[in-house]
């Protein structure tokens, strides 16, 4: 029941703002495109063609191939997968961390909050870019470290809003009745707590999903990147060397996580003005 | 009054850390929202509590139904230490004491229904052999508070209610698992007051057919009298006046009790009242001492208010007030 | 000068999207200078638009205002922006419940009264100025030390004061409080409203005093207004309002109203709840909650009809109910 009220309000949202239901229909699109990759092009991202940097719109290369002969546009295409694959999964289980760790602050006071508040303020203070570098270049580049390690230095923000929902939430009536009634304390911060508390660390999620595919196109432009598959950051290092005689490898790519990022930001802002009736009078 | 007491309440008292003065260097500073405070409830008794803002009289109830832990003191229920019960037997203390808050509109989640928000205490409770025998029993106790067809009730929202019926649904709640003791904090100040009488004769019935003691808090003097046998006058944490609601009401002691009453507004424009005048502000919670807390306003106050907190005395017709003033006139 | 205020066929409808919402329905009254009139309604009774409305302080895209209100010479919802803005500063006084936010936080409460003070007296005298800003503060029974102490040291309760002594600063001629006192204890709001009447006995202040609270207004005003569903539904003295009431609704209000210090009588609530205001109601709109109600109730709407004095209430069944 607690899932029919989430979407409900989510669909509420929706109905509210105009940028948050265009956003996600542009999601939906970009994901469909994504996963049906192999339906929409025939050239494998890997295959190496004999048509050697053809500009777009030579023969059936769409957006042109690269010095290797490898076609772009599936490139992009199959790119999409990595990057929101990474982007996705790293905002998640940074939501994730945020939500657990900032619920139990903000629930359970005391140490525990002094503690955790302590190493949330450290974790906000380290250059976190600095950090990845660091762990990718010790542990290696594979897909998994890369979305790990960008999901362990960005769940503070999460934990620090979701202490503070919790701090609001628990003087709230409900929770109050709840506690007289004799739920028990798990009961309490799990069914009653953050399911009410949760909309903004979602919204800061899908905005922190945009942060992601662009550490990982950073981390894959430096060439720290998961070498073994297709990613757009990768794409830009590659056309890097060739903008001024090929730059349809790295524009498109650019252009690709350029949209990403904005669809997903436009997502995030979209539910936080939503959620926010404060800032609904504004416009 | 021969039997013993069903509810009773011994010095109990709640300080908190005053702001400012954490930390290890600094001199600790306490805010005295209870002060040592004892009463005693009996079975199918209404108790009424009255006081202003920052008396501590919701924090009282607060430490009643243990959403605090007090500083000091206990409360027995039929015997049974509530300190040593909620240790022992968390489950079987819930049973035992229930809480109506102020705000019917933000008692319960917004996405529950009304027959998941009345179940949930007979599923904490594991009371009823099957669902059937619950939803029976919730049916059964909506359709006797007055919320008929309860059918039709079972799978609304909350926000699809009025007030009224919202406190009504939180009364219920609360009386699902017949606890012994009830702690209602301002149920009725929210509420519409053509609404109130219902809320109010709810739970003067629920009190007269369970037998549960019923400790009624309210900043309104007309409402507990019309609700409570006995009333306590809370002042910045201690009871200074306790009696029958109506001895308190039509001859105050105390001095704090004249100024309140008197100012209190009434509908009854034939009974001529005067209005006692004090001045000032109650003293900071912080340290508020030594003397009687209410000697700075105090129209009577001596020398001796001044210096030492007056012991509660009891007077002939019951009735236990803390004021020298009093004590003097009985000698 | 003494000046009447006058309200005349006022209506406020609230717009939105289709639905039209009818939260001030025909008010009509008259209160001589110097009287106290008290508006009691529930919630969702329109009191509050009301006074929105005398004030001009609705958005005029979504509510559309008719009627007049006299205040002397002067009808406030037609008058210049400018005449009005004159009238607001020296003549009319508003508090409302919530005017805890608007003393400023940074600047002590003296420094604030005296710029109030200046604004009307461009070059006071300091030993005058400080001892009527004083005096005010006495009236509210506040002590003088307020004068030097920031906002945020006070409790709201001593706030609401402040602003009820704001008001009192050019002895206005009609003074408003919407719910002004409701958030106050009891001891001081006794203090304050005995201390408003005895103000206004030396200087002719009208009050209007908006309050879901009938035993406030018992105490303090001579006159009362009753309101239901945006409709005016009895007029009258204090008196005739409480010892003799006409109007079922009223009727219902007292009986759930629990007396300090009369007999014991059950207390009663009124069933049913208020009707859904976007619904045209050709009708009395008391009528589904009114045990006297019949089908005559439900068809046409009932005219005020003058009772003794100046009493009067809105209902078809006038002298057919007993209390």
């Amino acid at each position: 029941m607690t899932k029919k009220g989430f979407f409900s309000s989510l669909w509420s949202y929706v109905r509210i703002s105009a940028k948050l239901r265009f956003g996600l229909i542009l999601l939906a699109l970009i994901i469909l495109t994504a996963v049906c990759a192999p339906l929409i092009t025939h050239y494998s991202p890997y295959y190496l063609g004999d048509d050697l940097l053809v500009p777009p719109m030579t023969g059936d290369h769409w957006l042109g191939t690269t010095k290797m002969g490898e076609d772009v546009f599936s490139m992009v295409i199959f790119g999409g997968q990595t990057s929101l694959k990474i982007g996705i999964i790293a905002a998640a289980l940074s939501g994730l961390i945020g939500v657990l760790l900032g619920a139990a602050a903000g629930y359970f006071g005391g140490k525990l909050d002094k503690v955790l508040t302590e190493i949330m303020n450290i974790f906000l203070m380290i250059p976190s870019f600095f950090l990845i570098l660091i762990v990718v270049a010790m542990f290696g580049s594979s897909m998994m470290n890369v979305m790990l390690i960008i999901a362990l230095t960005s769940w503070p923000s999460n934990a620090r809003m979701m202490r503070a929902q919790v701090l609001s939430l628990k003087e709230r009536t409900y929770v109050k009745s709840a506690a007289v009634m004799g739920e028990s304390r798990a009961r309490i911060l799990f069914h009653y707590i953050i399911p009410n508390g949760i909309y903004p660390i979602i919204a800061n999620t899908t905005m922190n999903v945009a942060q992601a595919i662009l550490t990982e196109a950073s981390l894959s432009f430096l060439g720290l990147g998961d070498p073994n598959i297709v990613s757009w950051g990768q794409m830009i290092m590659q056309g890097k060397s060739y903008l001024v005689n090929g730059w349809w490898v790295s524009v498109f790519a650019g252009a690709a996580i350029m949209i990403v990022v904005i669809v997903f930001y436009m997502i995030g802002d979209g539910l936080n003005y939503a959620m926010n009736p404060k800032g609904r009078g504004r416009r | 009054m021969s039997q013993p007491p069903f509810i009773q309440v011994n010095g109990l008292k709640k300080f908190y850390q005053a702001r400012g003065t954490r930390g290890l260097f600094r001199k600790k500073k306490y805010v005295e929202a209870v002060g040592g405070v004892s009463f005693t409830v009996q079975r199918g008794e209404i108790f009424g509590i009255i006081g202003e803002s920052g008396c501590g009289k919701s924090t009282l109830g607060r430490l009643l139904v243990s959403l605090e832990k007090p500083t000091e003191g206990d409360v027995l229920i039929d015997g049974v230490s509530v300190q040593q019960l909620i240790r022992e037997d968390p489950k079987a203390y819930h049973r035992m004491v229930q809480m109506v808050f102020q705000n019917p509109f933000d008692t319960f989640l917004p996405t529950e229904t009304i027959e998941q928000i009345m179940l949930r205490p007979l599923e904490i409770q594991r009371l009823g052999t099957s669902r059937e025998e619950q939803r029976n029993r919730v049916l059964t106790m909506l359709e006797d508070g007055g919320l008929s067809p309860a059918e039709d009730f079972m799978g609304r929202y909350p926000h699809e209610l009025s007030g009224g019926q919202l406190q009504r649904i939180s009364i219920l709640r609360a009386m699902v698992v017949q606890p012994l003791f009830l702690v209602v904090d301002e149920p009725v100040s929210m509420l519409d007051v053509s609404v109130r009488a219902d809320i109010i004769n709810m739970l003067i019935a629920l009190s007269q057919k369970y037998g549960t003691s019923i400790l009624f808090i309210s900043h309104d003097i007309a409402v507990i009298r019309y609700a409570a046998q006995r009333t306590a006058v809370m002042y910045l944490g201690r009871i200074v006046e306790m009696g029958e609601t109506d001895a308190c009401i039509r001859d105050p002691k105390h001095p704090y009790t004249q100024a309140l009453v008197s100012n209190c507004a009434t509908i009854d424009i034939d009974t001529p009242v005067t209005k006692i005048r004090i001045e000032g502000e109650a003293p900071s919670p912080i340290q508020p001492g030594p003397g009687c807390y209410f000697a700075n306003r105090c129209p009577h106050a001596t020398d001796l208010c001044r210096q030492r907190y007056p012991e509660p005395q009891t007077l002939e017709d019951g009735r236990i007030v803390a004021c020298h003033m009093c004590q003097k006139e009985e000698s | 000068m003494m000046k009447d205020l006058s309200v005349r066929n006022l209506s406020v409808t609230y717009l939105s999207g289709e639905k039209h919402v009818r939260a001030v329905d025909d008010v009509s009254f008259t209160i001589q200078a110097g009287d106290s009139l008290g508006i009691i309604g529930e919630s969702g009774s329109g009191k509050s638009t009301m006074i929105n409305a005398f004030l001009r302080l609705l958005p005029a895209r979504t509510a559309s205002v008719q009627g007049q209100v006299m205040f002397g010479e002067d009808d406030l919802l037609t008058c210049s922006e400018k005449r009005l803005r004159e009238l607001r500063w020296k003549e009319i006084a508003v508090v409302f419940q919530k005017s805890m936010n608007s003393l400023s936080p940074i600047h002590t409460i003296g420094r604030q009264f005296e710029d109030v003070y200046k604004v009307h007296v461009p070059h006071p005298d300091k030993k005058e100025m400080h001892d009527l800003i004083c005096s005010l503060f006495a009236k509210v029974n506040l002590n003088d030390r307020i004068y030097r102490m920031y906002p945020f040291e006070l409790s709201g309760g001593m706030q609401q004061r402040l602003n009820i002594a704001l008001s009192l600063m050019f002895s206005p001629q009609l003074l408003i409080m919407d719910e002004a006192t409701t958030a106050l204890d009891v001891v001081t709001q006794g203090q304050i409203l005995d201390e408003l009447m005895a103000i206004e006995e030396k200087q002719a202040i009208t009050r209007l005093m908006i309050t879901h609270d009938l035993s406030v207004v018992a105490g303090s005003c001579k006159k009362i207004l009753v309101l239901y569903a945006g409709r005016m539904v009895e007029f009258g003295t204090v008196r005739d309002i409480l010892k003799a009431p006409a109007h079922p609704y009223t009727i219902g209000l007292i009986q759930s109203f629990p007396s300090l210090y009369g007999p014991k009588t059950d207390l009663k609530s009124i069933p049913g709840t208020l009707p859904d205001l976007a619904q045209e109601c050709p009708g009395c709109i008391f009528a589904p909650r009114c045990p006297y109600a019949d089908e005559g109730c439900k068809a046409s709407r009932p005219e005020m009809q003058a009772l003794e004095g100046i009493h009067g209430a809105a209902c078809h069944k006038l002298g057919g109910i007993s209390v």
